[in-house]
């Protein structure tokens, strides 16, 4: 596809909000259990701790990171005029950073429970 | 043996694909491919052009699901297989004919020439001249009001070409009624509506970026108040 770049992080930027969005709600919702006592929250906490739900971490982190770069890049096109011309070398340089940032990150919080270490 | 490219052409009426061979000859271009679709193959395969230079802006369609002139895309250049579609987000009266009310209806919602004070001539800097200078080759081809997104999901949201040519004259310094142009600016399916997909400028076959016009009228709002 030529020249979407900015599409796909238009898209991207959508998704990964609506994505941070909802897990706020959710954790809001979840740590309301606390109200319902120590027992019960430490059940619904498991839930995060579950090997099922660490891949959907990382993912959050990825959105969170992507998000707030993007949002970074748009403010840059905005209030710095030269940029404009250069708006496909900026989301490159966003997906470098995030992969640069992601790969280890992605590692270390996978590490314990998927790479047997601590 | 003679180069055949295979034109695979949106046609209306229930919408359906049609495929046409035509003999590939230097030089020719998408256009004069469908020139020859109608001559000897369907006449009555409906389109629209004029001057065939890239000039009148007639001739913008979907080709291999991008926006472009037709006059101006090199058959060769395209492909063995091209897809040749109407503009998106306008409604198709005829195959690759689309009605471009909407189109215009929005340029026309921006006043899209300056509104003059009495006193002339008027003396522009030429540091706002060069402001405006790659804003102010528009050919109204519709090309970017097809591929933009926001266009597509708002049918309200005024798009690409309205919002640069608004910009250009917003930087007018003889125009009388630059606050009330911008005011008309900022409604909801005005230029905040725009979220800097950059659609626009790939496709604008003058090379334009509206999006730079749009963004120097956000900042003359924010800057206004």
């Amino acid at each position: 596809m030529k020249q979407r770049e900015g599409l796909i992080s238009f898209w991207l930027h959508r998704v990964s909000g609506v994505a941070v969005m909802m897990f706020l709600i959710i954790h809001v919702g979840d740590t309301a259990f606390v109200m319902l006592g120590p027992a019960i929250y430490n059940r619904i906490l498991d839930i995060y701790k579950s090997a099922w739900f660490q891949p959907l971490e990382v993912l959050l982190v990825a959105a969170v990171l992507f998000h707030a770069l993007n949002g970074l890049k748009v403010i840059v096109l905005d209030f710095w005029d030269a940029t404009i011309l250069y708006q496909r070398q900026l989301t490159y340089a966003v997906a470098a950073l995030c992969l640069a940032v992601m790969l280890p990150v992605t590692y270390i919080m996978l590490r314990p429970t998927f790479f047997g270490g601590a | 043996m003679a180069r055949t490219a295979r034109l695979t052409v949106r046609r209306s009426g229930p919408p359906r694909d049609q495929a046409f061979e035509v003999e590939v000859v230097p030089h020719m271009s998408v256009l004069d491919a469908l020139f020859r679709i109608v001559e000897d193959q369907d006449g009555t395969l409906a389109f629209r052009y004029s001057c065939r230079a890239g000039m009148c802006g007639s001739c913008a369609m979907v080709i291999n699901g991008r926006e472009g002139l037709a006059c101006r895309t090199s058959l060769a250049g395209a492909g063995r297989r091209i897809s040749v579609r109407p503009l998106r987000n306008l409604p198709v009266v005829k195959d690759l004919l689309v009605d471009m009310a909407p189109f215009f209806e929005k340029y026309a919602q921006v006043v899209p020439y300056p509104v003059q004070r009495a006193a002339e001539p008027a003396v522009i800097p030429p540091a706002l001249r060069q402001m405006i200078d790659r804003q102010l080759d528009c050919i109204t081809c519709g090309a970017c009001y097809s591929a933009c997104p926001i266009v597509a999901s708002d049918p309200d949201f005024l798009g690409p070409a309205a919002l640069n040519r608004a910009s250009c004259l917003v930087e007018d310094q003889r125009d009388v009624n630059r606050a009330e142009r911008l005011a008309a600016l900022v409604d909801k399916d005005g230029l905040w509506r725009c979220h800097t997909t950059f659609e626009c400028a790939a496709v604008c076959p003058k090379n334009l970026v509206p999006t730079r016009g749009i963004r120097n009228l956000k900042r003359e709002v924010l800057r206004r108040r």
